[in-house]
């Protein structure tokens, strides 16, 4: 009984659980080892959880970018969605090719920190993806049968 | 001795009548029960008023501490949780919740019983040591109450469990479920537990 | 940017809500409970509709607004990863919020379930709700690659309706019991189910048997002597979708 007393008041003593870790909940670990910012930057944190301070946001952004043009160039050039979405890229990337002050971007863009803009841009990617792999710019499929939409039935 | 523990009372009462002539005082039992509250009156030997002493003594003892084990399902839950609270603070009366089966005696089923924690409740009911009792509150569990129709509600927790105290109401109020122990304190003054072993 | 109008009860007027002040304010406020509908959100919604249905030609069929407010995109069922992933990626769009997604039961139809998904966007705070078919044989695409939050939801809808979903990475019942036999939600399926009834004899377990019930159910049709809804008294049954025009010039 003693012993375990001791034994714990020990334990309370040691101040990190470097020493003898009792558990280490993995997402924690995780959480604290992405999300160290280095001194210089302007942001310690994104203020939204899960989503952790790019500190190469130019990088990132023209390395998304340049993904989303090659794969919009796999589309037909007279499809709306590939017209429409080069315009809104090339335009962002104009944005970050000349501005490199982070807080200055952020503003001309407007949508939000700059974290969530390189979030927006991997989304697009995927859509991309989603949309050259299912040829989406092809006329309709199938019509609907008689009465599928209609309501009420009769 | 019959006579001189009947006698007891009515010599006392009749002093009271004639002294004052305000109406019945406190001190007074209830028809039916003897001074102290214990309905058994009419005993036969010395073992019989000894064994129903015992019986008034264990009943007194259970009923004055009901443990009961939450089994809030759905909404009844919160009158439970009301019933919990200040106002109609269950405590007083010895009904402190505990968490597990083992350790407790009554069990309340508040709220629907579905099929899928039907057998969950027949485990969780055989979980608990003997002397158990069964208060089915709100019209859900009395007899499947305001889903009674529907595909997957057990119609009643009096399927799969033997109930003793109903506690009608949708839900019913705090105040309800309260009159609800009181009655079930009432039902374990009347045990008979250990006349019965006396008299097999 | 997109703003809503703000409602009758948080408007901050210093006069008690039963004494009008000013006589504008009075006819405004005389029908507190009806929903006022922003018609420039409205525009902007029935723009996007049309843009949607632009960018993806194959898979759109029909855009409308239900209830006048909502815009809804009606899809063919092989299309709905990549019209869902259209919508969440693109940055006019960005609907990253999966609200929910649910089934109904026309058993009418020659395609008798429909599948609903609805999404939000927070940055543009607009909903969308898109709609596929599917009858009870055809599986639907599962949504999960693209919502991490729709595996729980197409769970409900296989368990309820019969829907299966293809790449699902756990498609099991989630709300039934665990033997259970049946989808709940068709309308095919009766209120009170098959062998639900249960007991527990000297066997002492629980024990599943064909339903007895004592009395039936009892559908009672009361009528109330009061109006229900008397600002809608002209509106035609079916005048709550109204078709949003995609091609106005050309046929399509």
């Amino acid at each position: 009984m003693s012993s375990m007393g001791g034994r714990l008041l020990s334990l309370r003593s040691l101040s990190s659980s470097s020493r003898l870790p009792m558990y280490n909940n993995p997402y924690i670990a995780r959480f604290k080892e992405r999300s160290v910012v280095s001194d210089g930057h302007h942001k310690k944190s994104t203020g939204l959880t899960g989503l952790f301070v790019n500190e190469h946001p130019h990088r990132s952004l023209t390395v998304v970018y340049s993904r989303i043009l090659k794969a919009l160039a796999q589309m037909p050039k007279d499809y709306a969605y590939r017209n429409y979405t080069e315009q809104i890229v090339k335009r962002r990337l104009a944005l970050v090719q000349t501005e490199t002050n982070m807080q200055e971007l952020e503003k001309k863009i407007g949508m939000g920190q700059i974290e969530e803009v390189i979030e927006q841009a991997e989304y697009e990617l995927e859509a991309c993806r989603s949309i050259v792999d299912s040829k989406a710019w092809e006329p309709l499929v199938e019509e609907a049968p008689k009465n599928q939409w209609t309501w009420p039935i009769a | 001795m019959l006579s001189r523990v009947a006698g007891a009372p009515t010599a006392a009462l009749a002093r009271l009548a004639s002294t004052q002539a305000t109406p019945a005082l406190s001190s007074e039992a209830p028809k039916g029960m003897g001074k102290t509250g214990t309905p058994f009156l009419n005993t036969s030997s010395a073992g019989e008023y000894a064994v129903a002493r015992l019986d008034d003594v264990m009943n007194m003892a259970q009923r004055t501490s009901i443990w009961p084990l939450t089994f809030g399902l759905a909404c009844c839950a919160v009158e439970m949780m009301h019933f919990a609270a200040p106002r109609y603070d269950m405590d007083r009366y010895g009904v402190v919740f505990r968490a597990s089966p083992r350790q407790c005696d009554l069990i309340f089923v508040a709220g629907t019983v579905t099929n899928k924690m039907a057998p969950a409740l027949r485990r969780v009911y055989d979980q608990m040591p003997e002397a158990k009792w069964v208060i089915s509150m709100g019209s859900c569990a009395n007899g499947g109450g305001y889903y009674h129709y529907a595909y997957s509600v057990l119609r009643g927790a009096d399927r799969v469990i033997p109930v003793d105290i109903y506690v009608p109401g949708c839900p019913p109020t705090a105040e309800a479920l309260l009159y609800g122990v009181l009655q079930l304190q009432k039902k374990i003054k009347r045990k008979r537990e250990a006349q019965l072993w006396y008299r097999r | 940017m997109l703003r809503r109008l703000v409602p009758f009860a948080t408007r901050g007027s210093a006069a008690a809500p039963f004494s009008s002040a000013a006589p504008t304010e009075a006819a405004q406020e005389k029908k507190p409970t009806i929903w006022k509908i922003d018609e420039k959100k409205r525009d902007k919604l029935a723009n996007f509709g049309r843009y949607a249905a632009q960018c993806l030609p194959k898979f759109v069929q029909q855009v409308q607004f239900a209830a006048g407010d909502e815009l809804e995109l009606l899809i063919h069922p092989t299309g709905v990863i990549p019209v869902l992933s259209f919508l969440k990626g693109n940055h006019s769009a960005q609907f990253t919020n999966l609200t929910f997604i649910c089934g109904v039961d026309v058993p009418a139809r020659q395609n008798r379930f429909e599948v609903v998904y609805s999404l939000y966007s927070v940055r543009f705070n607009a909903r969308i709700r898109v709609r596929t078919y599917t009858d009870e044989v055809a599986p639907i695409d599962s949504a999960t690659p693209v919502f991490k939050g729709a595996n729980w939801f197409e769970r409900e809808v296989y368990d309820m309706y019969g829907v299966w979903f293809n790449n699902h990475p756990d498609l099991r019942r989630i709300l039934t019991d665990y033997g259970f036999e049946g989808h709940p939600f068709r309308k095919d399926f009766p209120l009170s189910g098959y062998n639900e009834v249960r007991y527990d004899p000297e066997l002492k377990r629980i024990v599943y048997e064909p339903s007895e019930l004592a009395q039936e159910f009892r559908k009672f049709d009361l009528e109330s002597p009061w109006e229900q809804f008397p600002a809608f008294r002209n509106e035609s049954m079916s005048a709550a979708y109204e078709k949003i025009e995609l091609n106005p010039t050309e046929k399509k």
